[in-house]
């Protein structure tokens, strides 16, 4: 408090100033021996008191950095040195015997020796209201002293006059104010509630000021120490929990979207309250950046018309299945008790392994599933309204004569790890999710009274947010994630792994970093180079090959974990979703510029590989420090092996290397240019700034796909996946880029699919001059949008869930990218055509552009042929399309090209990268 | 020698004349301008860059001999007729097959054409408005100059008249600065002693020196090149010490069956090198990059089969093992086809791939559209030839 280096400062708020602990008598001597008044020793000796608080001359705990003596001034920072030199000067005094003063004066007699603060011998001078204060003219630093005359920030001299007083500085600041007026302190509790809260209900009881001992506790409740005045919550607050008359509501971000704001904002103001306050506060990005400047349209927007898919045959035909089941399994004799522990919440059918051994339960339900009549009656009930094209008779077909096949996969599919049926039929998309995720991960993080708590995150986020080395905050600690581990469940009355082995699925994979090309094997493969592009194994990039695992479980060290800080920074490790290479060969798309390789089951990783530096360590026995908590077959990190922040832990095997994966098997659709059109440039790996740009037009081609397609299917577009871009060589040696596209459901939708059979229509509508009105293409490219959007808003492609691309995307680019993928005649403007909805005015917008970049950096214009350009010292730089070849200059950059001197060098920029940051593109041509 | 076999040492002849603008190759190189000179095709395919200069050099050279000037219609007909039998060269050359068509393997195809209508035009002009009535020979488009012994001869692209005197010029369809960001415009030194030394075959051939000297890119300002009357004489008169040298040892070498010698006028140094397509036919190359191959040399590589591994689309990782014990891979190499020594390749051969792109690190040699794989055959010595005619210019 007494040395924040900020406007939070004691000396800043104008409340007062530590002092150095000397007397007059002490100081007069030092004075003396450098010639300055003692007022100004004084002074100076206090400025460098100020200026050690704001180096962190003092201890901390726990000390963060390591904190050094200084035991002369050439050893101690330039600032605090040229403090001193500066006030010599300012004073006009002797530098050596000033620094050798001070020096004695604050290190010596003062007691901090080694420029190390001793808090025991610092003084608090408490300002008043009406004392003077000394304003740094530069930076506007206060001072209550006048520092030898130099600011202790800036080293700017100081006024000999004082401006204003310390009341001043209280008005203007909050703390100073609340100090001085002695306001009343206020208590604030704070607490969590989130859907990882132990006990949800004490939590809520105690905010509601509800205090009962139930015995459950830890220790005895107290009404003034237990209720809660703050919850802090996550999106579990946001329906379904009556929480009470709430005073006040402050979002930390701006919510995805207008109805998830209105259900967090609108916790507050209920019950007869007069008045609630709802503060959002809007974080550095662009989705809260977009509403904080238009929050009308967080408040107010229409609502999004609500949809149900009514035409795809694998939804009724699942709800079928489920209900089929229930009846059959029903008749076979399973009941509840017959599920696993904890139960299956996808429904009642049994174990695995029970019905793998139980060869009558088999043969009732395939009697039932091919005989009984309530299948006709169940399938006509859910298709009632006639407003499905789907015949009910359809559906009894598959049901009857091929359900009993499905269940057979699904319980012998070694990638499918549920105990229960139903989980199993579940993941194996035979039974419906309704949105529940079921490839559940825990992380435990403490063990209390043979009870294992933990926190769950579906698979797909658990490789990450959970993965060895990554942190969670609960209930105001941090744990760090250590390692892998089954879950615990109670044997012999002790808890105890509930598998031998922590690690339920291994593969290899091999994956080029050069052309992205991805295997999976069962077994280590002996493949020594990638067997697309054959870059070697080893390298950077390389051709790597790796272990693949899912684990059971996630773990830390057991402990109570860390204290969290205010400000710490949360680590979570990268991961990324990476397609299976496959065999499938693209096939042309009749009438259009495309290939495309549909492969029905592919498989889709999302994977963490730790940036590529794989997570290593074993199998063995882990402790605490202490020896409780001690369990067997652990997988822990080699980072937390017997370290003070890890476990004591003996191995059991070797060391090994691995990636944590999400494995899904899906549809999954490749679409790639055919060929390369004469003067365009589609490598996203392209040399040089462009390959941004041409990355950014393909993830936007891929949204407006994704997009339209979930208009024609009437879905939600996060139904299909953008999995990722690879690089390709088309069949006459150009590189493209390879778009792949994937169900999101595990084992597919359907949806890639019907993308599949439909591209060449699906292209056209996207590329037609003339869309459907109405149509999400027909506003993309409306007027209204085209004058206002010059890259990407929320009314096309932005969206919350995409946020990490909302700096890429473009959807002019990736309406130019899709012209491609149409026709090999398109010549994006190169022709000097630019009628098209996406190139209109582009030459006018280029040139508006090249004149808002020469405002910015020294430069010339210069108009080449019809191009604009400008010279930057003697390059000549010719503003060009981010699509455009500039390696091969074809048309209208051909004849820009030519026009230029063939003297002097030649660079072009892309309108993509001057617009979206222009000091870049600057620096790339120097 | 079959496409994809070389025998290492190609024969050589004496040359009778030298072109100025080979004289600085000669310095290089002597054993390259003998070879060049004996017509020894190329062991290396040419630069498209380079194809396309010279399709450039032979349109303009149309559109000056062309009686009344060539209209743009007729250039532009030349321009794509001459393309067409280029293509047709390359397509039928296993070295330069990659090249075709040389639209899409040389970048600055279409740049260059558009340049080379704008030079057309200008000369045309310049022979529409009095450019004919200039007196001939020393005024014009290839004018014909020599040395007064008939060693040093050649063909100035263009010579016209100003107040001064004549002014001679030199179209350039490629780099024309030695560094094109450096605010002193300095034409690269070849070219400059090219222009030199015309200027003195100039004077001694029609007994006028020029007043200036300038070389002319196809787009931009034409770069001045300063000269002294006696240095560009000094230029020719070293020319022909070094021709009649030259010739000496040559024939000294031939009489004597030293076939060994030849291989002493070979200079190996990177910067020659690189730009030479005799390389795989050179012993003194490929010992100096054997001895000592470091990031300057071309991206060459020599030794041992140690590994073939076969990857998709008919393509083939090679790894060579140097005699320093390091080796390479070089991956993805086209095999069918493209490089006819990689059919049948067995491990223990030897084998030398040059132009891989990359660094020839671990991981990123590659194929290029100008790498080529020769399966090397040593021979005993050179073949002796008739002297050839002069070198080209």
């Amino acid at each position: 408090m007494l040395f924040s280096r900020l406007y939070f400062g004691f000396e800043s708020a104008g409340l007062g100033f530590a002092s150095i602990d000397l007397s007059p008598v002490t100081l007069r001597p030092h004075a003396q021996a450098c010639g300055a008044d003692e007022t100004i020793f004084f002074d100076i000796c206090n400025g460098t008191i100020r200026l050690l608080g704001d180096l962190y001359r003092y201890r901390q705990e726990p000390q963060d950095y390591p904190l050094d003596g200084w035991p002369d001034w050439n050893s101690a920072r330039a600032l605090l040195r040229n403090y001193v030199r500066q006030c010599a000067a300012r004073n006009v005094l002797d530098v050596g015997r000033l620094l050798a003063e001070v020096w004695q004066s604050v290190c010596g007699d003062g007691g901090h020796g080694t420029l190390i603060l001793n808090p025991r011998r610092l003084l608090v001078r408490i300002a008043l209201p009406g004392d003077p204060v000394w304003r740094c003219p530069s930076c506007r630093r206060p001072h209550l002293h006048r520092a030898g005359g130099v600011c202790t920030r800036c080293l700017t001299s100081l006024s000999p006059e004082s401006e204003g007083t310390c009341s001043d500085l209280h008005r203007q600041n909050y703390y100073a104010k609340e100090s001085v007026e002695l306001r009343v302190p206020m208590r604030l509790h704070c607490e969590e509630l989130t859907a990882q809260t132990d006990d949800q209900a004490e939590r809520q009881r105690h905010f509601r000021n509800v205090v009962v001992n139930l015995g459950t506790g830890p220790r005895p409740y107290y009404p003034q120490v237990d209720q809660i005045d703050i919850l802090s919550v996550t999106t579990t607050m946001e329906v379904g929990v009556d929480i009470g008359s709430l005073q006040s509501v402050m979002l930390a971000n701006m919510p995805p979207m207008r109805f998830n704001y209105q259900q967090r904002a609108g916790r507050a103001g209920r019950r007869g309250q007069a008045f609630a306050v709802v503060l959002t506060l809007c974080r550095g990005r662009s989705h809260d950046e977009f509403y904080f400047n238009f929050p009308e349209r967080i408040t107010g927007d229409r609502p999004p018309v609500p949809f149900l898919s009514l035409s795809r045959p694998e939804i009724p035909l699942r709800l079928l299945a489920k209900e089929c089941l229930r009846r059959a399994f029903r008749t076979a004799g399973v009941r509840w008790w017959d599920s696993p522990t904890p139960p299956d919440s996808h429904g009642e059918f049994g174990t695995v392994a029970d019905w793998l051994q139980d060869q009558q339960r088999q043969a009732t339900v395939e009697t039932w599933l091919q005989t009984a009549p309530d299948v006709s009656i169940v399938a006509r009930a859910l298709l009632t309204g006639g407003f499905s094209p789907i015949l009910p008779g359809q559906l009894e077909v598959r049901i009857r004569g091929d359900l009993k096949r499905r269940i057979d996969d699904c319980v012998r599919n070694p990638e499918l790890s549920g105990e229960g049926v139903a989980e199993r039929l579940a993941e194996g998309a035979v039974l419906p999710m309704f949105g529940m995720p079921s490839r559940v991960r825990y992380l435990f993080h403490g063990i209390r009274n043979r009870t294992a708590y933990g926190i769950d995150r579906d698979l797909d986020l658990a490789i990450t947010e959970f993965a060895p080395g990554s942190q969670k905050t609960k209930d105001k600690r941090i744990y760090t994630s250590i390692g892998f581990t089954a879950p615990y469940i109670v044997v012999a009355n002790r808890l105890a792994p509930a598998d031998p082995n922590p690690i339920a699925w291994r593969r290899w994979m091999s994956r080029c970093e050069r052309c992205h090309d991805t295997q999976v094997f069962d077994q280590r493969p002996t493949v020594m180079a990638c067997p697309e592009c054959g870059t070697p194994l080893g390298g950077s990039p390389g051709f790597r090959l790796f272990e693949i695992i899912v684990p059971l479980g996630f773990r830390t060290h057991l402990g109570p974990g860390d204290d969290a800080k205010e400000d710490v920074e949360i680590l979570v490790s990268g991961s990324g979703i990476v397609a299976q290479s496959d065999s499938t060969t693209p096939q042309a798309v009749v009438g259009t510029n495309a290939r495309l390789a549909f492969t029905p089951a592919g498989r889709v990783f999302r994977l963490n590989t730790r940036r590529g530096e794989l997570f290593r360590g074993t199998l063995g026995t882990a402790s605490l420090a202490n020896g409780r908590n001690r369990f067997e077959r652990q997988w822990i990190d080699e980072r937390y092996q017997n370290d003070p922040g890890g476990v004591q832990f003996t191995p059991a095997v070797a060391a090994e290397e691995l990636a944590i994966a999400a494995p899904k098997t899906t549809d999954v659709v490749r679409i790639s240019p055919q060929g390369v059109p004469l003067g365009l440039c589609v490598d996203p790996l392209v040399t040089g700034i462009q390959s941004a740009a041409l990355r950014a037009a393909y993830f936007s081609a891929a949204f407006i796909l994704r997009s339209v397609v979930a208009e024609r299917l009437d879905i939600d577009p996060e139904e299909i996946d953008i999995s990722n871009l690879r690089r390709i060589l088309t069949l006459s040696g150009d590189w493209v880029g390879e778009l792949v596209f994937s169900d999101h459901l595990a084992n597919g939708a359907g949806f890639t699919q019907w993308f599949a059979d439909n591209f060449a229509p699906v292209l056209s509508e996207v590329t037609s001059t003339t869309p459907p009105p109405g149509s999400f293409m027909a506003g993309l490219t409306a007027m209204p949008h085209r004058s206002r959007c010059d890259s990407s808003c929320y009314d096309c492609l932005r969206q919350y869930r995409n946020m990490t691309y909302h700096g890429l995307l473009d959807w002019r680019l990736g309406l130019a990218a899709l012209r491609v993928l149409l026709s090999s005649t398109t010549r994006c403007g190169i022709d000097g055509i630019f009628t098209l909805p996406e190139l209109e005015g582009w030459l006018a917008w280029a040139r508006s552009l090249r004149d808002a970049f020469m405002l910015s950096f020294s430069s010339t214009s210069r108009e080449f042929a019809t191009l604009p350009g400008c010279l930057v010292g003697r390059k000549q730089v010719i503003f060009v399309h981010p699509l455009w070849d500039c390696t091969r200059p074809s048309q209208l950059l051909a004849a820009a090209v030519a026009d230029a001197d063939q003297t002097a060098e030649i660079r072009f920029l892309d309108t993509f990268n001057v617009l979206r940051r222009p000091s870049f593109a600057y620096q790339a041509l120097t | 020698m079959k496409p994809g076999e070389i025998i290492v040492a190609l024969p050589v002849r004496p040359l009778l004349r030298i072109a100025p603008s080979r004289f600085v190759n000669l310095r290089a190189c002597a054993l390259r301008e003998l070879w060049l000179g004996a017509a020894q095709p190329p062991l290396l395919p040419r630069s498209p860059a380079s194809i396309l200069g010279t399709l450039a050099h032979a349109v303009l050279a149309y559109a000056s001999n062309a009686s009344s000037g060539a209209e743009p219609i007729a250039i532009s007909s030349r321009w794509d007729e001459m393309a067409v039998k280029t293509d047709s060269i390359l397509a039928g050359s296993w070295l330069e097959r990659s090249l075709h068509p040389l639209s899409r393997s040389a970048s600055l195809y279409e740049v260059v054409r558009l340049r080379v209508f704008q030079q057309a035009a200008m000369i045309h002009r310049n022979t529409k408005t009095g450019g004919s009535s200039l007196p001939r020979p020393q005024f014009g488009f290839e004018v014909k100059v020599c040395s007064r012994d008939g060693l040093i001869s050649g063909r100035v692209d263009w010579v016209y008249p100003s107040r001064e005197g004549p002014v001679i010029a030199d179209f350039k369809s490629g780099h024309v600065l030695e560094d094109p960001s450096a605010t002193t415009l300095r034409v690269k030194p070849g070219h400059q002693v090219q222009l030199r030394m015309y200027a003195a075959l100039y004077a001694s051939t029609y007994g006028q020196w020029p007043a200036r000297l300038q070389v002319v890119p196809l787009a931009g300002k034409r770069v001045p090149v300063e000269f002294h009357r006696p240095a560009c004489e000094a230029l020719v008169t070293e020319a022909a010490r070094a021709l009649t040298s030259l010739n000496t040892e040559v024939k000294r070498f031939l009489a004597s069956g030293d076939f060994e010698a030849a291989q002493r006028l070979a200079n190996p140094h990177h910067t020659i090198c690189r730009v030479c397509l005799y390389r795989p036919g050179c012993p003194a190359y490929l010992r100096s990059l054997a001895r000592q191959p470091t990031d300057h040399w071309p991206n060459d590589l020599l030794g041992t089969v140690t590994h073939i591994l076969p990857i998709r689309r008919e393509r083939v990782n090679v790894t060579l093992a140097r005699d320093n014990g390091t080796s390479t891979t070089v991956r993805a190499l086209s095999s069918s086809g493209r490089h006819p020594a990689l059919s049948g390749l067995k491990t223990g051969e030897q084998l030398s791939i040059f132009n891989f792109v990359g660094r020839g690190t671990k991981s990123d040699a590659t194929e290029g559209p100008l790498t080529t794989v020769y399966r090397m055959t040593q021979c005993e010595g050179s073949q002796t030839q008739s002297p050839t005619n002069e070198s080209h210019d």
